[in-house]
């Protein structure tokens, strides 16, 4: 034992001599190996961490740029919607615009001019569904009996249409025909009509009121014979890429399948006008206070040389833009 | 040297910057290619998105700038049409005619004395003719509003690609009511494709019509 403990204190001795030695050659090798293996270890490591640093630093870069491009396209998208949505909104209210138009001169129309003072406009419709009521010739409604029309002058039936193979009596009598689409305007199964190829429109609101602004009555009530009324239309414009029509492409075909599936691609606008609706006799130009016509119209409904009192809508006296939906 | 280099390399290997032990730790000849390959993807797809978003966006902007381009027609026709006047006689779009304007007096504006009002009415009873083979009628044979047809069609330009173009016809010839197409032709991917508008018209000068 003894021997043993003596032999491993010499050898230890020997040991730190030289490798406390700068010369000496055994402790250069073993810092030399340790040296060799701590740089093995950590240089595979470095390689480890070189490549997956690489690889995550192109696919961070890929991401970002890719995330950076489809934030700049969100942008670009975003800003062409609402050119798309402008423009859209422009369609309907062009429509709008185009529907208070075709309402206003389908008032106006020969054969409906009668319809503001002669009946209220809660009965325009059910007078037309129950048509045996009406004063009936050929195929035409109007408000004049026989009598009344025959009795009229020349002047108040003169824009005299139709075709070759109607009688005498049933083209003179033409222009005095009421049309459904002025009849059907008041109520809320007004018709919708074609006013573009995309675009169409339909009456939505339908009031009257005398010259102080006081409300007519659309149970009993009729605009003045003698003084301004007014009347006010709302028209719903539509666009719609994919609006059917009937075959006469006047008229929405509201009732097909079509129209409910493409109702949703729908954009409206909502426009509303008010109009001042004159009192005036038929063939003349308006009379004092209203123009310079010397014909006038009478509280009974008459004037002089055989004519009658029609209402004429005119002017645009107020406007407003009341609200869109896309 | 070297052998005295490397613990000092070694030790700073964990510190940024320091890259004089990188060379000696060869070279990889995958990973460059699969970096390469993917930023060539990504790249790709990048350029292809920003094509593409940027046709749509140059498609919706000549759509658009042609449908700016009707409108502001439709607003100078509609202003023909409400200052159209008959204080020259045979109707004018030159309210340099009239001795009143329509702010001052509509009246005197649309039917400026009495006597020339019979011939205003007499002219109101003799409609437009309808075009031979057509169901329209021609507003340029009317006796009140030709003047206005013709100065309607004027503003617009003969070729839709040009400019707008301009089409109107009476559709309902008793009232005057002018149903008026407006058409601007575009390219979009190279391709003519027409914008078509309508404006339903009705000068105000109709109005005093019986």
């Amino acid at each position: 034992m003894k021997f043993v403990a003596v032999s491993i204190a010499v050898l230890t001795r020997q040991f730190r001599r030289f490798s406390k030695s700068p010369g000496a050659i055994g402790g250069r090798m073993v810092r030399q190996k340790n040296s060799r293996f701590l740089h093995l270890v950590l240089q595979s490591r470095v390689r480890r961490r070189s490549a997956g640093f690489s690889l995550i630093l192109v696919f961070l870069m890929v991401l970002t740029v890719l995330t950076t491009t489809l934030s700049i396209n969100s942008r670009l998208i975003a800003g062409q919607y609402a050119e798309s949505l402008q423009a859209k909104l422009r369609m309907a209210r062009n429509a709008a615009e185009n529907g208070l138009i075709l309402a206003s001169s389908e008032l106006n129309k020969p054969g409906n001019r009668l319809l503001l003072g002669n009946l209220p406009s809660s009965q325009w419709a059910s007078r037309w569904d129950q048509q045996q009521e009406w004063p009936v010739k050929g195929n035409y409604y109007s408000l004049l009996s026989d009598n009344e029309f025959n009795s009229l002058s020349y002047e108040c039936k003169k824009y005299v249409t139709g075709s070759a193979s109607d009688s005498d009596y049933d083209r003179r009598r033409r222009p005095f025909q009421v049309t459904e689409q002025a009849v059907r305007m008041p109520t809320s199964a007004s018709l919708q009509l074609e006013t573009g190829e995309t675009q169409s429109s339909r009456i939505v609101g339908f009031k009257l009121y005398d010259k102080d602004y006081n409300l007519i009555s659309s149970e009993n009530g009729k605009v003045s014979a003698t003084e301004k009324s007014y009347l006010v239309l709302v028209a719903q414009g539509y666009y719609n890429s994919s609006t059917p029509y009937q075959s006469d492409r006047w008229r929405v075909d509201t009732t097909s399948a079509q129209y409910a599936a493409s109702a949703y691609k729908t954009t409206r606008f909502v426009l509303q006008q008010e109009y001042e609706v004159i009192p005036r006799c038929c063939g003349s130009s308006f009379a004092e206070p209203f123009g310079t016509d010397t014909v006038k119209p009478q509280s009974s409904l008459k004037c002089q040389d055989n004519k009658i009192v029609e209402w004429y809508v005119r002017g645009t006296t107020r406007a407003s833009a009341h609200n869109s939906k896309l | 040297m070297m052998l005295s280099l490397r613990p000092r390399c070694l030790d700073s290997l964990s510190r940024p910057g320091r890259m004089i032990c990188i060379d000696r730790q060869g070279f990889s000849l995958i990973e460059p290619i699969i970096s390469s390959v993917l930023l060539l993807i990504g790249a790709i797809q990048i350029a292809t998105l920003f094509d593409i978003n940027m046709r749509a966006v140059e498609n919706s902007r000549a759509i658009n700038s042609a449908d700016l381009e009707i409108h502001v027609m439709i607003d100078k026709v509609r202003n023909l049409g409400s200052s159209y006047n008959w204080c020259n006689g045979s109707g004018s779009v030159n309210t340099a005619n009239c001795t009143k304007h329509i702010s001052e007096d509509a009246q005197a504006f649309y039917s400026p004395s009495s006597d020339r009002l019979s011939d205003f009415v007499a002219s109101c009873k003799d409609p437009a003719t309808q075009f031979s083979g057509s169901r329209n009628f021609d507003p340029s044979k009317d006796k009140i509003i030709s003047n206005l047809s013709n100065s309607v069609n004027a503003l617009g330009n003969a070729d839709s690609s040009e400019g707008v173009k301009i089409t109107s016809v009476f559709e309902d010839e008793k009232i005057r009511r002018f149903k008026i197409s407006f058409e601007r032709s575009i390219d979009i991917n190279g391709e003519p494709r027409t914008l078509k508008r309508w404006l339903y018209l009705i000068p105000d000068l109709a109005n005093w019509c019986p």
